[in-house]
């Protein structure tokens, strides 16, 4: 036996107590979970308009912050006939078709489910996990496993699924409507001084948590919401498969990923994860959030598609450490000036397929755009095989 | 404003439904390391199972990455993947072993975004601490301390491979089977990282203790 080999038998041994121990961990893995990963579930359809709560007080809340909905309108989604999305606000003194001012606020929303947030809150300001400014939880990939000494008790809207909820323990919740679907709501005080308000739409496997000490502002946001089609950045609520249907309709990307020179990019990320019991995915993927590229970064977007290795990486490890994440994927929208939009769709945690691919050429995972996550897919979870990158 | 809808082209599913299949975890060890503490319970709930098994989670994530903090962001990145399909996963036959394969070949293959890069700096143990001042087994662990630092020079997957060997005591065929290679290439990973780690040493004990870099 080679000294050595002894040396680094005792040597993990001797480091073995350094290990922190497990006590909290399935809960913060619960806390990481209900940011992480969603569950899918079969949407109905909504032939109904509902109304979530009461408007008055939801609308004075907001138009404290800078917004207001007129005449103290409470914001539901609806569907016409044909059973394409339509928006109306119902309100004390009837309904309205045309959208309210939404002045000083921002649409958020993940799986279908918006609400309207302060405009100055930004994405997932935080730190260990924890939230340290006025922020929007969403989209966002695994929380460190670290703590603050103390927490600030700041105003949070965080997204989560609907059987991973936040916040522990959550309050006692009772039935109501979003834009027709079922849904329970709950609203309690934590010791912090904060109200919480607990929004649940199980059928769209969502939930929407609001925090503040402002019960108004909460009431507010909680009261914003409703059930879309489409987000504010025009991504689908819900999409069959994260894949080209063909080759694009635009010209000169039969040889360039990105030909020309867009004016707008937009990417969609969505995930369809394990359905307990079922082996493949086989219904809607769900959009978990979706960004505008800022305008002046665009071109060094569309610089690095084009730049890509031809071709794309499949997993190259054990089958069961492959995640089963075939229908997970993020959607670059690109619009031009004129002529046809170029949809080009990116994979990162396939089993077969990993890369960039707009329907007529593909391209692996570049270390260049990997550098620039932040810009290219802003506050969106990131996973890829080293193995991918070329 | 129209909607970006994507399409609806059929995709395969192969290693999806691998994932739910109890035979692809058939590891079958003559001593399995990995499985050495099966769990005993027919259906453990997810805090069944980390009541159990946490603290042995992060201690080889301890042994992989050589910093609690991250080692403890590693686990619980793991376990947050697990957690998400844990009705699949409790089903296994070896459930801990398909977690601690899913945690080391996170540490060995996977880019995370919130990777900073940083090589921890390791802290001298109490041991060596104890020994600086005196201890009779002073020179003992001060060879650990400096045996552990090198540790962290070495590349991810040359590191696991050393883990697995001499911590988890996984024979070489076990070793390839987790990290999805060859039994050669895992003898040529070890084989480089043991001359990496002599060579360290030699250099170490040449310069009385400072290494040359």
């Amino acid at each position: 036996m080679d000294e050595l080999d002894d040396l680094l038998r005792d040597t993990f041994r001797a480091r073995e107590d350094e290990a922190g121990d497990a006590t909290g961990l399935a809960a913060a893995v619960r806390s990481g979970h209900a940011r992480h990963t969603v569950k899918r579930r079969q949407l109905l359809v909504v032939g109904t308009v509902g109304v979530l709560a009461a408007g008055g007080s939801s609308a004075l809340a907001l138009a404290r912050h800078g917004s207001s909905a007129p005449n103290g309108a409470v914001f539901v989604a609806a569907r016409d006939g044909n059973g394409r999305p339509s928006v109306t606000t119902s309100s004390p003194g009837g309904s309205a078709t045309s959208p309210p001012s939404q002045a000083g606020t921002r649409a958020w929303s993940s799986h279908g489910l918006q609400v309207r947030v302060p405009q100055d809150w930004k994405a997932n300001q935080t730190q260990c996990g924890t939230p340290i400014a006025p922020t929007v939880l969403i989209g966002g990939g695994a929380v460190p496993a670290c703590a603050l000494n103390h927490a600030p008790a700041v105003d949070v809207v965080a997204f989560g699924t609907a059987t991973v909820l936040d916040p522990d323990p959550e309050p006692a919740l009772h039935p109501t409507t979003v834009g027709g679907h079922a849904a329970k709501t709950g609203t309690e005080r934590i010791p912090d001084g904060r109200t919480v308000t607990l929004l649940v739409v199980p059928d769209l496997d969502v939930s929407v948590t609001v925090k503040s000490k402002n019960a108004a502002l909460v009431a507010g946001i909680v009261g914003s919401a409703q059930i879309v089609d489409t987000d504010a950045n025009g991504c689908a609520s819900q999409a069959t498969t994260v894949e080209p249907a063909g080759k694009p309709a635009r010209s000169g990307a039969q040889t360039t990923m990105v030909p020309d020179k867009p004016i707008k990019a937009t990417v969609c990320h969505y995930a369809a994860p394990y359905t307990p019991g079922q082996a493949a995915f086989n219904g809607p993927t769900f959009l978990t959030n979706s960004s505008a590229i800022a305008p002046d970064q665009i071109g060094k977007l569309t610089d690095t598609i084009n730049t890509l290795t031809p071709g794309q990486a499949r997993w190259t490890g054990l089958p069961g450490s492959c995640p089963p994440a075939a229908h997970d994927g993020y959607l670059f929208h690109f619009t031009y000036a004129s002529g046809p939009p170029l949809d080009v769709y990116l994979h990162t945690s396939d089993c077969d397929h990993i890369g960039f691919d707009n329907g007529a050429i593909t391209g692996y995972l570049s270390q260049k755009f990997v550098d620039n996550l932040q810009v290219f897919l802003p506050d969106m979870a990131f996973q890829a095989p080293d193995d991918a990158i070329k | 404003m129209a909607a970006f809808v994507p399409s609806s082209r059929e995709v395969r599913n192969e290693c999806v439904q691998q994932i739910g299949d109890p035979k692809a975890f058939s590891m079958q060890h003559a001593h399995p390391p990995l499985i050495r503490t099966p769990m005993t319970i027919a259906s453990p709930t997810f805090d069944d199972y980390v009541a159990s098994r946490g603290a042995a989670l992060l201690r080889l994530a301890l042994m992989l990455t050589g910093d609690r903090h991250l080692a403890e962001d590693l686990t619980q990145d793991v376990l947050v993947r697990v957690y998400g399909r844990w009705s699949r996963v409790s089903g296994m036959t070896q459930v801990d072993a398909y977690v601690r394969r899913t945690l080391v070949n996170t540490h060995v293959s996977w880019r995370r975004r919130r990777s900073s890069g940083e090589v921890p700096l390791a802290e001298p143990s109490d041991a060596a601490r104890a020994g600086a001042a005196g201890d009779d087994g002073s020179e003992a662990a001060a060879d650990r301390d400096q045996a552990w630092r090198l540790l962290a020079t070495l590349p991810r997957r040359q590191r696991a491979v050393l883990v697995l060997r001499y911590y988890e005591d996984l024979s070489d065929r076990e070793i390839a089977e987790v990290l999805g290679c060859s039994a050669g290439t895992v003898r040529s990973q070890a084989s480089r990282a043991l001359a990496t780690l002599r060579g360290s040493l030699q250099d170490v004990a040449a310069t009385g203790g400072v290494r040359r870099d």
